[in-house]
């Protein structure tokens, strides 16, 4: 128990700090913030894109804008907390894996889909 | 996590192996009970199991076997992970550590610890691997950036 507390301690320290850069660096404006390399190179937004963006519009309490960058991240965020503070049990329900696989996968292939429903998912 | 046909005939569960030890011992099931283990679709008298039998068989009851039921939150899944280097290291390599992820839940609901370890073994392997190689990738081509920032700015003076 000892062990499982420092970590959420660690992790909280991690997520504040994390928080505190984010939201001090104006994304956009230096050119240099980490840039997907996937992105880089094949010109698609892979599921993580727009991450730093909308952890950014969130901090700076623009959730729709957060949403819009990113819409798994953002929801994906209580799933953090979740682990980081919660009963862990439910991280090894075999169906929250899979779950987990199949709205990562969909998520990537549907931003990239250049037709107008699809196209709201894009950063 | 197993299923069971109760002496009724109807099927119950998803159970853990805690509960059905629970119900061996009040006697709402027997070394006879048909059970399936969950990923499984074959059924079979709950004798068929060595992790539950041994308590079947034994009377008294003995002390539960701890190991049936607590490794499961002690092998790491690394579902957590996989999913944060998919996201922040941005490669494909991520995909497979979730994959493997979600085998080690699978695998620890149908009870194989031995397979379990092995797909954790391999989800830790793909988030280190997608970190080692993302991470270097993003720093590389910050810096290459910065430079072209540096490089753009003198210009400008």
């Amino acid at each position: 128990m000892a062990a499982s507390r420092s970590r959420s301690v660690w992790i909280a320290l991690g997520v504040v700090a994390g928080a505190g850069v984010l939201w001090l660096i104006e994304t956009g404006r230096f050119g240099w913030l980490p840039r997907c390399v996937f992105h880089e190179v094949t010109g698609l937004h892979c599921p993580g894109c727009g991450t730093t963006r909308a952890l950014h519009a969130l901090l700076h309490g623009q959730v729709g804008a957060a949403l819009g960058l990113n819409l798994l991240t953002v929801l994906l965020l209580p799933l953090l907390g979740w682990w980081a503070f919660g009963r862990r049990e439910i991280l090894w329900k075999p169906w929250l894996g899979w779950t987990l696989l199949g709205v990562v996968v969909a998520f990537g292939v549907m931003r990239n889909v250049p037709q107008y429903p699809f196209t709201l998912l894009a950063p | 996590m197993y299923r069971i046909i109760g002496g009724d005939g109807k099927e119950y569960g998803p159970i853990s192996a805690e509960q059905l030890r629970q119900w061996l011992a009040e006697g709402r099931v027997n070394a006879q009970t048909s059970v399936q283990a969950e990923g499984s679709t074959e059924w079979q008298p709950l004798s068929a199991y060595p992790e539950l039998a041994s308590i079947a068989s034994a009377t008294p009851p003995p002390v539960p076997a701890a190991t049936v039921v607590a490794p499961a939150e002690k092998i790491p899944n690394y579902l957590v992970q996989s999913i944060l280097v998919t996201l922040c290291c941005c490669l494909p390599l991520g995909i497979p550590a979730i994959v493997f992820a979600a085998q080690v839940n699978t695998k620890l609901a149908a009870n194989d610890i031995v397979g379990a370890l092995e797909s954790s073994r391999k989800a830790k392997m793909w988030c280190w691997l997608a970190f080692g190689i993302g991470l270097p990738l993003q720093l590389i081509i910050a810096a290459v950036q910065i430079i072209a920032a540096v490089k753009q700015a003198g210009g400008a003076f």
